[in-house]
Parts: C-alpha cells; structure tokens; sequence
C-alpha cells in the first residue's frame, strides 16, 4: 500500500481523474475546469426551491435517501464524527451533486460507503467528486437498476470458484447457496464493510491497479471463501449458517493474509496450462501468452488446481512506498507488485 | 406440553425505517441511532418460552431500499411470520408496506402471519401516517398492526410475543390439518406452503428464485 501522504495524489491518477501522461499544467488546467463544472452543478441542486421540490418527486427521495445514510456512514471515524463536523456536510453536498451529474442513477445505498474513504483522501470537495465519479464508473452498474453489475460478478465468481475447487461449488449449492449471495455486500462497495477503514484504503488502491490482473476482486473472494470453506463444510452448514458466518467475518479479516492469498492464486491461474477461457477473459489474461518459461506448472496436472500451493513468480517491481512493516523479504516482494509503479 | 418450534421470521420495510433496530433491541437490547445501512441480509437468533413451549426464533433483516428489491424472495422464503416495518414520519413507507403484502400473499399464501409495525413512536409529533388508516388497511389484509419505538424500547416484546403465539397455532392449525402422521422432511418449512411448482420428492439440488 502508498503511505497515507503519497495517497492524495496517487489515488487522483489511479482512478483515471488524471491522466497519467499529463503534464503539470494540462493537471492544474483540468483541475479548473472541473472546479468550475463542479459549482455549476452544485448550484443547480442548490438553487431548487421548496416549492420546485414539492413538484420533483425523485430529487426528493434521492435527498431523503443522502439525508439518512450520511447520517450513519462511518460516524466514527474522526472525519465524519460528531453532530457538526464538516465532513458530513460535504459527504452530503457530493452525493447531492453526484444526483445532478448523473440523475438517471441518483443515489442509492452503498454509494456512501464508495465516497466516505475517497472524501477522507482527498479531504477536498472538487477531488473528492471527481475521483468518486471515476470510481463510479467502474461501478456503476451495481447501482443500476437491474443490478447488472452484481450479476456479472456472481456469475464471474462462480466461474473462478469452480475452477479453483469445484468440491466447494457443489457443496455450496448442495445448500441452495449456489448463486454466491452471501458475497453481495462484498461485491456491492468492495469489500468496504469487511474490513477497517485504513485497510479499505490499502485494499482499494490495490485493486485500482488492476495488478497482477484485472477483476482481482474476485480473487480475493475466492481468497477468503477458501479459508473458509473448512470450516463451513465440516460444520455442514445450510443456506441460514452460511451467510451467518460471511457476514460475521466482517473486521476479522487479515488484509495481508488475504492479499497474498489472492496473488497466489492469480499465479497459480496464470501459470495453469489449460486455463478456461472464461476464466482468462474474467482475469484479463491473454491466453497465447502463457509463458512457457514459467517455472511452475511442470509438476502440476493443470487441471485440477487445488488448494493454492503458492506458486509464486519472482516479483521485481521498484517501489518507493511500501509501508515496511512486513516480515519476510519474499513476502515483501510479493506484495510489491500489487503496488503501483 | 414441552414441544419446541422453530420459526422463521422476516423484517421488510423500506430503508431506514428501523428494522435493524428493532431485531437489535429485540435479540441484544442494544440502540443506536446511527446504524450503518443494511445492505446484506443478516440473521439473529433469540429463543423463548411461551407456557411451556420452547420456541427457536431466526429473525432476517433485510435491506431496505427498493433496488435490493429482487433480493426480498431470497430471504422471505420459507418464513413463518413477517414484520413489515414503515417509519410512521413517513407516508412513503407506509406505501412501500402494502406492496410487499401484495408480494408475500402471492408468493406465499395465507399461511405466513404477517405483522405491520409502525415503528419510531417517539417521534409522534412528526406522524404522518393515521393510526386509523394503518390499522384499517392491516385488518383489510389479515395482519395485525403494532405501534414500536427501538429507541424507547416500547411494544417490541409485546409485537414479537404475539407473533410467536399466532404462528404457534398457525403451526398446530396446519400440522392437525395435516392428520398428525406425516413427519415432514423440511423441518424448517412447517406450515409454509411453497407455491406449487414443487415436485413431490424434494432433492436437494436446484436453487432459490426464478422456478
């Protein structure tokens, strides 16, 4: 992860609100521009009088809705704590904004939770709106009305799930769980209930870098569900027990542990000889370019993966900010390589 | 006699009407003003004893806002009772509540005890919905209406108590209509009726949703 000070800037390239060939000046250009569209779109929620509101029934729930949720969006981080702390103020001022930006979407609940941490970065309205809006775009569909977004993603879960180990697949949907909705909160704000908020912040900025492959979210699904998957099996959990206990791991997951167990598994998938195609396509993974010096693999059948057996790549990145305080040279490298260039 | 029951039973309302407050002052006597949204189903259980009978209660909370619409069947399934909660400040809720009782009269027949709960009566001054006109509209239906407050603690053991009564005899009710002897596989779906699409040996593949 990016120690917290480099984080401000870096997040604004990550999330694509800056290009990352951009020169200083095309930046601070840009950054005009988008104040300026900014206010523009503010004041138009803004100069909605009562009388108008009465007559636009969707700009009233979508500010009812804001209302409630930042309310009760991460209240006790120091940011937003309080009865009249700033922070509350522009979580709300953003969201409302974000309604005039994109009104099709509006607000729906979980939409806090993807700006709380983005706001706290930046701890700047204008940046904070426009990486929120970047950050929407990739998951915009979630929200949607049909609620696309999550489908895909289950299904695409489930796709790397049966890869991974196909015994657990069966066994989940031995108990009506096969349709994986007991990840849904996991999915919908990315992992933002299950974790501390420093980890969110650790955890997001590795996924925005689409590093070691695209999708890595759903690595670490898997990641998780395969630490879990002993316990849910010999307790002979049912459909009622196995949401249970997914969400009763929120704030008990290691970050650390969970990350390197999810670039495991995206080697052990890199380097499989037969990799599904869909699975391929889901990770971003050219399949012609399997690499056929790869050192792994050889003692492995390719088909049946298994449990990971942490088949690791030796990893060089150069990195300027890991936070050191990992033990293990090997590990540190690993990690290395989720962070960005 | 000691007979003990197990009861499934569902919170529905819109977003932030108060469901995860009233199962958290229920199961935990806990408030907080300040819940997070709820936007995965979660599952409590409390156990009690009414005259004698042992009764297992596992309470869903749902997430409200109407896009987690779809996910409503997922967790109504297979349920006893519902607790259709509105926010009595808040007409809209209110009309969301008469929509999911046209859904679980449809879905699940008339054998699931279905409770509506005019929730925060601690803000009486800032009603908006009639008592009459909810209590009305709760009888038109076949429920029963309840007036809570998570915050004060007020008519929670009362509404939960209640309902756990009336599934007790809607569980006896079925079971005598039943001629006592068959012993049920699906233990936990006593006295709910699955619409009818379901074959008569019921293996144990296949999913939820979409029959």
């Amino acid at each position: 992860g990016l120690c917290h000070t480099l984080r401000k800037e870096a997040w604004k390239f990550l999330l694509g609100y800056f290009p990352w060939n951009s020169t200083k000046e095309e930046r601070a250009n840009r950054q005009k521009r988008k104040t300026d569209e900014y206010f523009r779109m503010k004041l138009q929620w803004k100069s909605v009088s009562e009388e108008q509101e009465k007559r636009n029934s969707r700009l009233r729930d979508y500010r009812s809705l804001i209302e409630k949720d930042v309310n009760r969006t991460d209240r006790t981080n120091k940011f937003y704590e309080g009865e009249d702390n700033p922070g509350l103020i522009l979580l709300h001022d953003i969201l409302m904004t974000y309604c005039m930006y994109d009104f099709d979407l509006g607000y729906v609940q979980g939409m806090s939770d993807l700006l709380s941490p983005v706001l706290y970065v930046m701890e700047n309205e204008v940046d904070a709106f426009w990486c929120f809006v970047s950050y929407m775009d990739q998951m915009h569909q979630n929200f949607e009305e049909q609620m696309q977004g999550m489908k895909t993603q289950l299904i695409q879960l489930s796709t790397l799930l049966r890869l991974l180990d196909s015994g657990f697949c069966s066994y989940l949907e031995s108990q009506d769980s096969g349709y994986l909705y007991f990840c849904f909160r996991w999915l919908l704000i990315r992992f933002k209930r299950e974790f501390s908020f420093q980890d969110i912040l650790r955890l997001w900025e590795v996924m925005w870098t689409e590093l070691p492959c695209q999708n890595f979210h759903l690595l670490l699904c898997c990641a998780i569900l395969e630490s879990e998957k002993q316990q849910i099996m010999d307790k002979h959990y049912g459909f009622n027990e196995i949401l249970k206990h997914i969400n009763e791991l929120s704030m008990k997951i290691d970050v650390e542990y969970i990350l390197c167990k999810a670039e495991a598994i995206s080697m052990q998938m890199m380097n499989c000889k037969e990799l599904p195609q869909a699975v391929s396509e889901i990770l971003g993974i050219e399949t012609s370019s399997v690499t056929p010096d790869s050192n792994a693999g050889e003692d492995e059948s390719g088909a049946e993966l298994g449990c990971p057996t942490l088949l690791y790549q030796s990893v060089s990145t150069p990195v300027t900010a890991a936070n050191g305080t990992r033990d293990g040279a090997q590990q540190v490298a690993e990690m290395q390589s989720l962070t960005p260039a | 006699g000691g007979r003990s029951f197990s009861f499934k039973v569902v919170l529905l309302g819109e977003g932030c009407v108060g469901k995860t407050s009233l199962v958290l002052r229920y199961c935990e006597n806990k408030f907080n003003d300040k819940h997070i949204t709820t936007l995965q189903a979660s599952f409590l259980t409390k156990k009690l004893n009414i005259g004698g009978k042992r009764v297992n209660l596992a309470i869903w909370d749902t997430a409200g806002q109407e896009r987690f619409h779809a996910l409503g069947p997922i967790y109504y399934r297979d349920s006893n009772g519902a607790i259709l909660v509105y926010d009595i400040t808040d007409e809209d809720s209110f009309q969301k509540v008469k929509n999911w009782v046209k859904e679980l009269r449809k879905m699940l027949g008339n054998e699931i005890c279905l409770c509506i709960v005019g929730n925060k009566i601690d803000l009486e001054k800032e009603r908006h919905v009639s008592v009459q006109e909810a209590e009305t509209y709760a009888e038109s239906v076949g429920a029963k209406h309840y007036h809570t407050s998570a915050k004060q603690n007020k008519g929670i053991e009362e509404l939960f108590l209640d309902l756990c009564k009336r599934m007790i005899e809607t569980a006896q009710v079925d079971e005598r209509a039943r001629g006592n002897g068959s012993s049920q596989s699906g233990t936990a779906r006593r006295g709910v009726q699955i619409i009818d699409d379901e074959p008569q040996v019921q293996s144990s593949g296949g999913c939820c949703s979409s029959g």
